[in-house]
């Protein structure tokens, strides 16, 4: 009996009780009761798929019983009465459920889509249908909608409907964070005729907000363009899976903050969807192939963002940074300061460090030697932007932006 | 089908079925029909290979001793063939409970195939070779659809 079978799982106090001495007399008469109350005494046999089915409804209810009482203890008990408890939890989930279908038919997203309308329509007829007594571990009516992350076929009856619909509240909660028109507009990139396929909603909206976010952009928006996708094939081109989970967790965690999700479950949905990108991240190749991943914004002039266009590379972990700042301040020679950054800084933001930590007279100069033109012109953004909000830190700011250097007050 | 698991206690009721049908010889002597204890054997071994053939599982001692109780007062009931003719109508019930998706009692089937088995003299093949519908012509009973 496996979890995979929808027989008793595995779990100690459910194989405790499966292994003692009385246990397949106990069961047998439990059965031939049930058997009896189930034909209403009018007959004496029953298909064999019947009785493997009130098998399965008593080891559920025997197995949900011992899950999910507080008291331990109770593995010793009688295998009827711990069947007899276990219908009596199996109905609470169902009175349970009741109220989360009902939460899931208010938070519907504001998008309409066939196959998850039929879904919510057909969920009311399982707990209509759902026979506790003799078949708990069934789910008697038809779930067609996808979810984005699929409730486990290792939880049965209405423990998997609890399951789903808990599942279903979080991504149309979500959902309704976005305007219905930036929804549908997404949904048509993604999926075309969207409204009669059996796709999720959710997964193609939480995707392309994770794009924006690893674009460096707010998540509102949903769309990712050229630059930006070609900023995320360019950083996941250098990154390890580990260096690429945690940019696709952070990224997570940025647009629930972007977007003010602040719900725990809700938080780790959307990262559980971010971390699964990653294979298809790879999988892209290049950042057209990305479009097929994030949404992406076609109204938006291709050719002319290129011009402006700045990629960054990895940054350094803060450790080493912070080792290489420390080399650099012992080091004596303006030169070979320069050829220790040309050897170990490939970052911009990392470089910028650098510069404001290691005020080195004509470190700027030799260092910005080795630098491309648009490498440059990003070194010049950064300081004028600094130098305008009058936020200067390292003095190399103002030869950045090839203005003449200032004395401070306090300088002699 | 094979015996195995949880289920296989339940064919092991044999013993049982076998007290029970020499209490029915009380009942059958009358209408001078009895079973011997070999017939009380077969049938009992028939019994648990019927279930199987026809894949369905039976609590205590069964339906046997119904099917001796409604058959044996009929006249087309020969002690000669009294064992085959028990195997082959316990055989048919079987097939028509599956037939029927165990929508008929067994008390009502029973009457149903005794008075087919009357009808037709005694024919136990002319019972076993009926459909159900047939068997239920004339009554409420109706065929259950394909999706049930």
């Amino acid at each position: 009996m496996t979890e995979q079978d929808g027989m008793i799982p595995h779990r100690a106090k459910a194989v405790g009780v499966q292994n003692r001495e009385s246990f397949g007399e106990e069961l047998t008469a439990l059965l031939a009761e049930r058997t009896q109350r189930f034909t209403m005494r009018d007959s004496s046999s029953v298909r064999v798929e019947t009785a493997e089915s009130l098998v399965r409804g008593i080891l559920y209810c025997v197995d949900l019983h011992l899950r999910t009482s507080a008291d331990g203890t109770e593995g010793d008990a009688p295998l009827k009465t711990l069947y007899e408890a276990g219908v009596s939890d199996a109905e609470r989930l169902a009175r349970r459920g009741k109220l989360l279908l009902r939460q899931a038919e208010a938070s519907r997203p504001p998008v309409v889509n066939i196959a998850l309308n039929d879904t919510l329509s057909a969920l009311p007829v399982f707990f209509r249908r759902y026979d506790a007594d003799f078949f708990a571990h069934e789910i008697p009516c038809d779930i067609d909608y996808p979810l984005c992350i699929p409730v486990s076929e290792g939880l049965l009856g209405a423990e998997y409907v609890n399951e789903y619909l808990r599942r279903l509240i979080v991504e149309n909660a979500f959902l309704r964070r976005f305007p219905p028109a930036l929804l549908e507009r997404v949904y048509t990139l993604q999926y075309g005729d969207y409204h009669g396929l059996l796709v999720n909603l959710y997964a193609a909206v939480a995707e392309s907000s994770v794009g924006r976010a690893l674009a460096g952009k707010r998540p509102d928006n949903l769309l990712t363009d050229s630059a930006d996708r070609k900023l995320i094939a360019h950083q996941f081109s250098g990154m390890s899976a580990a260096q690429a989970d945690e940019a696709l967790r952070d990224a997570a965690a940025s647009v629930c903050d972007g977007l003010g999700v602040s719900g725990g479950r809700e938080r780790e949905y959307l990262k559980i969807t971010a971390l699964a990108l990653a294979p298809r991240i790879r999988s892209a190749g290049s950042p057209d192939g990305l479009k097929g991943v994030f949404a992406p914004n076609d109204a938006l002039p291709e050719v002319t963002e290129m011009a402006t266009e700045f990629i960054d590379g990895l940054r350094m972990a803060d450790p080493d940074l912070r080792r290489l700042i420390a080399e650099l301040q012992d080091c004596r020679y303006v030169s070979d300061q320069a050829a220790e950054i040309r050897r170990s800084v490939c970052s911009m933001r990392d470089l910028v460090e650098v510069l404001d930590a290691v005020p080195s007279e004509g470190l700027y100069e030799a260092a910005a030697e080795g630098l491309s033109e648009r490498e440059k012109a990003a070194l010049e953004k950064i300081a004028a932007g600094r130098i305008e909000s009058g936020d200067e830190k390292g003095g190399w700011e103002r030869k950045a932006a090839g203005l003449p250097e200032t004395h401070r007050c306090d300088e002699p | 089908m094979e015996k195995s698991g949880a289920l296989s206690p339940i064919w092991q009721t044999e013993r049982q079925l076998r007290g029970k049908l020499r209490e029915c010889n009380a009942l059958s002597a009358r209408f001078g029909l009895s079973l011997s204890e070999q017939s009380i054997a077969v049938l009992s071994q028939a019994r648990t290979e019927t279930l199987a053939q026809t894949g369905r599982v039976e609590f205590g001692i069964g339906i046997l001793p119904d099917i001796v109780e409604a058959f044996c007062d009929s006249p087309y009931l020969m002690q000669d063939e009294y064992e085959a003719t028990l195997a082959g109508l316990m055989e048919a019930f079987y097939v028509f409970k599956n037939e029927t998706r165990d929508r008929i009692a067994d008390d009502e089937l029973l009457e149903r195939m005794r008075d087919c088995y009357d009808a037709y003299e005694g024919s136990v093949d002319a019972v076993s070779g009926m459909t159900a519908e047939a068997l239920f012509a004339g009554t409420i009973y109706e065929e259950p659809d394909e999706d049930d």
